[in-house]
């Protein structure tokens, strides 16, 4: 009894084993094993030692099972395969150069964007153990909060309760004056002043000499770091350069050392910090009543200790800011701090727009898969009898399965080839127009990494484009195909129906892309009827900043208000003015100060903010910011007289809902003083932090009550002229005012203008190459397979013509079929689309992802599309002759 | 396609070996060699690809009588008797050397 069950189980495994091996070796094998097995069993009665040893020998079944497999995919049958392959190919140029450009369209457009996910998003953070360091902000109320840049009191503070931050830093980005010299023109770079743990917390170690001590930091000892690419540009790249004194506009500076090429001082986004100078809060604010607490304004980050967690560090710091909000209130209440994961800080930006469009790549990808399997299948429809042939001669299926997907494939790898060309030329234009503000975008290379991917991209597009044709051929039997035309008619219609099929997943996917493009559109346009509340064309921009010891105090309004009516005397002139801070700029003076109408109290813990800034008269004329009421700024205002104040229009009416700002006092928490000041004017909102901002408060300062150091100017030049013709001659008038005052930096408003555009306008124009490219497949796809219908089946258009129909029905007849595809399509692309929409609602300028505008534009277009596809053969049909149709074959 | 030359295993060889001596069955190869089936029958399939064995099937008549496919018998070729006769005489070569090394290391 037990024989007999070990028997059967012997069996089943040699049964079980056979189907791994390939079916045209099987019944031999099978028949071999049974043979055996039946050899060994004969007889009436079994020793159960014997069936147990053969158990055990049947397990040698699936290694024999395996060898034949192996054997099956063998490399010099797939070497045969391979030549075959490219024979075949080799013989239909027009399909491969066709079938390759699909690829190269979708592989390429997914490799270049997969190379700015790399630089940007996958490549390591050039820090060590960048998930210990962290940013600090301080937030206004609980979590969630508007964040900002820490305060040094509170950075002081904090560094000294807290257990669980090592090294906490805090830097401040400005620009230092390097003083020309032999071989160098003068120039202003940008330059960082760091507290003493500045490199411990970002754990990078220079590349020559050292890093600053804290003794010399206390000291407040001349001494700086050099960027390695300052000092290979402008000191040769000699190592001799450590111990050296630079000339900065200020005095000599001793260099330490140089940082290695790789490093990149974190929140830095409009140009590397090129030096590093030392910086002791104790120290630089001696003059003040110590480090301030409620300036907040710098770039915070620390190390997480070894061992804790960033949720109880976070509890910590929060804790500290509590009894800190307990002991100032004044300045701290309601505030806490928020420790942010230095990668979020960095790349968090930009990442919510690469997702959206690696989605748009990915259905690119899959819309140009589905085409080329569209185009394999008339392919395949058309070689029918050579594969049925080779099945008759003894090919396995699997080997015709192999044969179709090796052609897919190597049609894949040239169109991967071409796909990393485009790529290339894509990453150069990516680069070179790249938007400001995404981090490491401009490192973007084709390197190894990105190969392997188009590698990878073409192995799958190859495999995924092959199964369809595959799956068909091997499920046809071969005799319906050596039948001749009588059986081709309902193979193919299979056929014809597995190709309609794909064409509705091409148009579905087209009109997602499509939607995705419309929508981009619509919010750029949007962005673009965005009034910015002033007249950004035909500024020149003129960047400066005085010397301190020279021109403190009343000094640099003189020499400001000089400069400018020079300036305004220049030919081609209209108007100029000045202020600290200038909208659409991202370096410049900004303050967010607390304020209270005079008489109520000081509200506790900053209270709301007002951004101050000084400007000179004749600024908002030229930068034509409409008054709304009072007086604008004029020489009346001075040092003399009381202070005034202009407001935006969203200050007075936040402030004073429902009445008129003129006359009223304000009192705004400002440098040492706290005086009341007069509104005299209430002027237009701006969208100062670009297009997409909305107006914040705003109040302005007379310059010459409030002189500042440095000063942005604003040119208005005659319609028509380019203001940068101007540059010349605006440098020379401000040499001739101080030799020693040269301009900082010159651009246009409408380059400023254009910068905060730059996201937004790299999106749309993205997405619409996406959204073409997929457009023109698809139709593509759509007409090869109405075109091949309309030839399949001529006997029947020339059937119902001779029956009478005419020429109309027949063209009604075969638009009508690429319609009815389209269709299924389109709904289908509606529906994906309105799912997916909710992924871009972040992306998105006041535009909804659902917007039927949108989609009605997107299904009209496409379905343009169809009706262009369809056209050419459906007008074909209709010429047909019914006599010669009728007497095919 | 012609096959390259590569020399014979050891497995191969005690297999070609039992075959030779006219032991055609896979199983009877087994008992014979006392290798695992797992070793035997991909050997034998290798071996036959290569051409040095040749199979045929049993006379259906037999295994009718016998209630039972007809069973699988391999014969050596005349290049399978070349090649284990190479390899035979390499193995003796090997032996003397052997031999030879052991004496001396005495």
């Amino acid at each position: 009894m037990l024989a007999r069950i070990l028997a059967d189980l012997t069996r089943a495994v040699v049964r079980t084993a056979s189907f791994l091996v390939p079916r045209d070796e099987r019944a031999r094998w099978v028949q071999e094993w049974e043979a055996e097995l039946s050899h060994r069993l004969r007889g009436p009665v079994v020793d159960t030692r014997d069936a147990l040893r053969l158990l055990r020998r049947s397990g040698g079944a699936v290694p024999h099972a395996l060898w034949h497999l192996r054997e099956a995919w063998r490399w010099d049958s797939f070497s045969q395969d391979f030549r075959q392959a490219v024979r075949g190919l080799a013989q239909r140029p027009g399909f491969v150069l066709t079938a390759s450009i699909t690829f190269a369209a979708g592989i390429g457009a997914a490799t270049a964007l997969f190379s700015v996910i790399e630089a940007v998003v996958l490549r390591p953070l050039p820090y060590p153990e960048p998930e210990r360091l962290v940013y600090l902000f301080e937030v206004q109320g609980k979590a969630g909060g508007e964040r900002h840049g820490p305060a040094p009191a509170n950075v002081l503070d904090w560094r000294r309760e807290s257990q669980s931050l090592s090294e906490v830093a805090a830097w401040w980005i400005n620009s230092t004056t390097l003083l020309g010299d032999s071989g160098n023109e003068a120039e202003e770079v940008p330059s960082a002043q760091v507290t003493a743990d500045f490199f411990a917390a970002i754990g990078v170690a220079p590349l020559l000499g050292r890093t600053f001590e804290p003794g010399e930091i206390a000291s407040g000892e001349r001494v700086t770091l050099l960027s390695y690419e300052l000092w290979q540009r402008r000191f040769g790249g000699e190592e001799t350069i450590v111990g050296r004194d630079v000339r900065f506009k200020d005095a000599s500076w001793r260099v330490l050392g140089v940082m290695p090429a790789s490093f990149r001082t974190p929140g830095t986004l409009e140009g590397e910090v090129q030096l590093f100078k030392p910086w002791d809060f104790e120290r630089g604010y001696a003059d003040h009543a110590g480090p301030p607490r409620d300036w907040r304004f710098l770039q915070a980050a620390a190390r997480i200790a070894p061992g804790v967690s960033l949720r109880s560090a976070q509890l910590e710091i929060e804790a500290i800011a509590e009894g800190l909000a307990a002991a100032h209130p004044a300045t701290n209440r309601g505030w806490s701090v928020a420790l942010v994961p230095i990668r979020e800080v960095l790349v968090g930006r930009a990442e919510p727009a690469l997702l959206v469009l690696a989605g748009a790549v990915l259905f690119l990808l899959l819309l140009a898969c589905a085409n080329v399997a569209g185009l394999l299948l008339v392919r395949a429809s058309a070689r029918g009898r050579e594969l049925a042939v080779r099945t008759a001669l003894g090919a396995s299926r699997g080997r015709l399965v192999r044969q179709l997907l090796l052609e897919s494939s190597l049609l894949a790898l040239g169109g991967g080839v071409l796909g990393v060309a485009i790529a290339r030329a894509g990453v150069a234009l990516l680069v070179r127009f790249q938007p400001g503000g995404i981090f490491r975008i401009e490192e973007t290379v084709l390197d190894s990494r990105v190969l392997a991917f188009a590698l990878a991209a073409s192995a799958a597009a190859g495999l995924l484009s092959g199964l369809a044709p595959a799956f068909q051929s091997a499920t046809s039997a071969p005799s319906e195909s050596l039948k001749g035309s009588g059986g081709v008619v309902s193979l193919d219609r299979r056929r014809l129906r597995l190709r309609s099929a794909l064409v509705v997943s091409e148009i579905a996917l087209s009109v997602v892309l499509l939607v995705g493009t419309m929508l981009f559109l619509r919010s750029f346009t949007r962005i673009l009827q965005v009034d910015p509340g002033f007249d950004p064309e035909n500024l020149l921009v003129v960047r400066m900043r005085l010397d301190d010891d020279k021109y403190r105090k009343g000094g640099a309004h003189h020499y400001y208000s000089a400069l400018l009516s020079e300036i305004r005397s220049l030919p081609g002139v209209e108007a100029a003015g000045g202020s600290t801070a200038l909208p659409m700029d991202s370096v410049d003076v900004d303050f967010d100060r607390p304020f209270w109408r005079d008489g109520e109290p000081r509200p506790t813990g900053g209270g709301p903010g007002v951004r101050l800034r000084m400007t000179t008269t004749g600024y908002f004329e030229t930068m034509r910011i409409p008054l709304l009421e009072g007086r604008i700024f004029d020489e009346r205002d001075d040092r003399t007289k009381p202070r005034v104040l202009i407001v935006n229009e969203t200050m007075a009416q936040r402030t004073w809902p429902g009445e008129s700002p003129l006359g009223r006092r304000l009192v705004l928490d400002y440098q040492e003083y706290q005086a009341p000041y007069e509104v005299v004017g209430v002027v237009g909102d701006t969208r100062f932090e670009g297009y997409r901002s909305r107006p914040a408060p705003e109040a302005y300062i007379p310059h010459a009550q409030n002189p500042y150091l440095p000063m942005n100017l604003v040119l208005r030049t005659a319609p028509g002229s380019s203001p940068l013709a101007l540059a010349p001659v605006v440098r020379k008038a401000v040499l001739a005012m101080d030799a020693s005052e040269p301009v900082h930096s010159l651009e246009t408003m409408s380059e400023l203008a254009g910068s905060s555009l730059a996201h937004d306008r790299f999106s749309a124009v993205v997405m619409t190459v996406f959204g073409a490219t997929a457009l023109l497949l698809a139709g593509i796809g759509l007409y090869g397979v109405v075109a091949q219908s309309v030839s399949q089946r001529q006997r029947e258009m020339g059937l119902r013509m001779a029956l009478g129909a005419d020429r109309s029905k027949i063209l009604a007849l075969v638009l009508g079929g690429g319609l009815r595809l389209a269709m299924g399509g389109s709904v289908l692309g509606v529906l994906g689309a309105i799912l997916g929409g909710r992924y871009l609602t972040t992306v998105l300028f006041e535009t909804s992802p659902s917007e039927p505008g949108a989609i009605l534009l997107a299904v009209s277009v496409s379905m343009a599309t169809v009706v262009l596809a369809c056209a050419v053969p459906a007008s074909r049909a209709a010429r047909l002759d019914p006599k010669t149709t009728l007497h095919l074959d | 396609m012609k096959q390259r030359k590569r020399s014979l295993g050891n497995v191969q060889v005690q297999i070609l070996q039992a075959v030779a001596r006219g032991v055609g069955h896979g199983f009877d190869i087994m008992d014979e060699t006392e290798l695992p089936s797992g070793t035997v029958y991909p050997a034998l399939s290798r071996l036959e690809r290569d051409g040095l064995v040749k199979s045929r099937w049993e006379n259906a008549r037999i295994a009718h009588e016998e209630k039972r496919p007809p069973r699988r018998y391999y014969e050596v070729t005349s290049e399978g008797r070349e090649r284990l006769a190479e390899a035979l005489l390499h193995y003796k070569d090997l032996a003397r050397l052997l031999a030879k090394v052991v004496r001396e290391t005495r």
